[in-house]
């Protein structure tokens, strides 16, 4: 692979925004690996990427598309391997989150909600920046949120009161 | 609930100082072309970079004038089991010697409709020896599929699976071991009739750096076997899932692997793509031969492949695909179970292939 920035500068861009892609890829690909391994792939991306990005804007909402991207690509040929053994896997570094229930919840949600959630809740785009990044009409994208939180809700009371 | 657990949520799920050096690491070694580095070993290091348990196959080493012995030992063939896959293995003997002193030799390779494995023999040089007995060197390859005209096929997805075989002579520097590729994808690309291209990319050492062979690149061609030790089977049969039901047109069987192959992808797949994924299939799959004796899967060599609805029905379908505890004769089995529900095999004629 040929990278077209120097070390440093995708070292750079890699410390400022691996948290965020890092959480995007983990969102979607629900499991740890899969979630490094599209990180990965998502900065080599970055290394050959050959264009200037023209802002810290604009590196970001690429670097949100290009992990979707990664990440769809994934998940539309869905194909995973059992190589390791489960005590291996159970070994790896993952750390239920303290709010481990509602992050199951979160989990259970469609893809595209999980996303904007995180992209809402937690980047804090508004619906006109997510439609634009994401190619969507900002009314499509307000929709998804209203019916993330909404499903969360449902989730939460069954989950606390065993009914919706 | 309100917007702050939502946030909080999110930032329980930051990736650790550790985790983001780690990743760094390996991003950055993939840049490098002459630098050696360390890698660090960690466990998902391991788990992610290799993706494959390198195992040792107990084995004595002896040269027969058909499959290897070390391939038989690996799959676990006595001898003249090997019979069963007699027309689908070929005698490559390529090699080369790369500017860095490394040798990679492919010796035999051996191919049913969904894997490849291929028999590899690394020599090292003298002033770059692994530490025999406490390394292991891996070496990762890309695989094009080729059909009759040369035409490359694409391959969607797979995995890759390496061995290291046990060494008959320790201190000698020579490192055989087995390459494997399995596709995860439903698509029509099989690993019968047509080649397969071969591209060694780099050698992983489990103690020490990475070698890169980029800068040189060297790729084996491989004429892929015409015949198939599998059989495919028309079970025509429908597979309970946990949200509605899939159609289960057929089941391939090989002396090395097991498919389901579900040719319609329907919503109903779709959206069971976890709970397949789910299902403890060391448990949950299994075989049946004609005296009543079961085997079960592997832990290890399961894809899976799952198509969305939509995609050109032609090729799309899924696939889940496992590796039977020990060797089948596709003829001897009576039926197949994958979640509690059986499939009879008997009475079906089976097409090869």
């Amino acid at each position: 692979m040929d990278s077209v920035r120097s070390r440093e500068e995708v070292a750079s861009l890699y410390r400022k925004y691996v948290s965020m892609v890092y959480q995007i890829c983990l969102v979607l690909m629900k499991n740890v690996p899969d979630a490094e391994d599209a990180v990965q792939n998502v900065f080599r991306k970055v290394m050959e990427y050959g264009k200037p990005f023209q802002g810290p804007d604009h590196e970001k909402a690429w670097l949100v598309v290009t992990a979707r991207n990664e990440c769809k690509n994934q998940l539309k040929h869905w194909w995973r391997t059992r190589r390791e053994s489960e005590e291996t896997l159970n070994n790896l570094t993952w750390q239920q989150p303290e709010d481990g229930e509602l992050w199951e919840l979160i989990l259970t949600l469609p893809e595209k909600h999980r996303l904007v959630l995180y992209l809402h809740y937690y980047q804090g785009y508004s619906s006109q920046e997510m439609g634009r990044i994401l190619g969507k009409n900002p009314s499509t994208v307000r929709t998804w949120l209203v019916q993330a939180r909404q499903k969360l809700k449902e989730k939460l009371e069954v989950e606390e009161y065993g009914r919706p | 609930m309100d917007d702050r657990n939502i946030r909080r949520v999110f930032d329980q799920v930051r990736p650790t100082r550790e985790q983001e050096e780690a990743m760094l690491e390996r991003l950055l070694a993939g840049t490098e072309r002459t630098e050696r580095k360390p890698m660090k070993k960690t466990k998902k290091a391991a788990a992610v970079l290799l993706a494959a348990v390198v195992m040792l196959a107990a084995c004595a080493f002896a040269v027969v004038s058909g499959l290897d012995q070390r391939l038989m030992d690996y799959f676990g063939f006595d001898e003249g089991e090997e019979n069963l896959v007699d027309g689908s293995w070929v005698q490559v003997d390529q090699s080369h010697t790369y500017a860095n002193g490394w040798t990679v030799e492919i010796k035999q390779l051996l191919a049913d409709r969904y894997s490849v494995s291929v028999l590899a023999n690394l020599v090292a040089p003298e002033d770059d020896m692994p530490k025999e007995g406490e390394e292991t060197v891996a070496l990762e390859m890309d695989v094009k599929l080729l059909d009759q005209q040369g035409n490359r096929r694409v391959i969607q997805a797979g995995s890759y699976e390496y061995a290291a075989l046990e060494d008959a002579d320790p201190n000698d520097r020579e490192f055989p071991m087995l390459w494997g590729f399995q596709l995860a994808d439903a698509g029509v690309e099989h690993f019968t009739g047509g080649s397969v291209e071969l591209t060694p990319v780099d050698l992983v050492r489990s103690l020490g750096s990475r070698v890169d062979f980029r800068d040189e690149p060297w790729s084996c061609t491989v004429p892929l076997p015409e015949g198939s030790s599998g059989l495919s089977f028309p079970v025509n049969g429908t597979l309970e899932l946990k949200d509605g039901s899939v159609p289960l047109p057929e089941v391939y069987l090989s002396p090395i692997r097991v498919a389901f192959v579900l040719s319609e992808p329907t919503r109903e797949l779709q959206e069971n793509m976890e709970y397949l994924f789910d299902m403890d299939h060391t448990k949950e799959v299994s075989v049946t031969l004609s005296d009543g004796r079961s085997i079960a899967m592997r832990n290890e060599g399961m894809t899976m492949s799952i198509d969305e609805p939509g995609d050109d029905p032609e090729e799309s379908a899924g696939l889940l695909l496992f590796w039977p505890e020990e060797f089948i004769d596709p003829v001897e089995v009576a039926s197949v179970t994958i979640l509690g529900q059986t499939f009879s095999l008997e009475g079906l004629t089976p097409t090869a292939g």
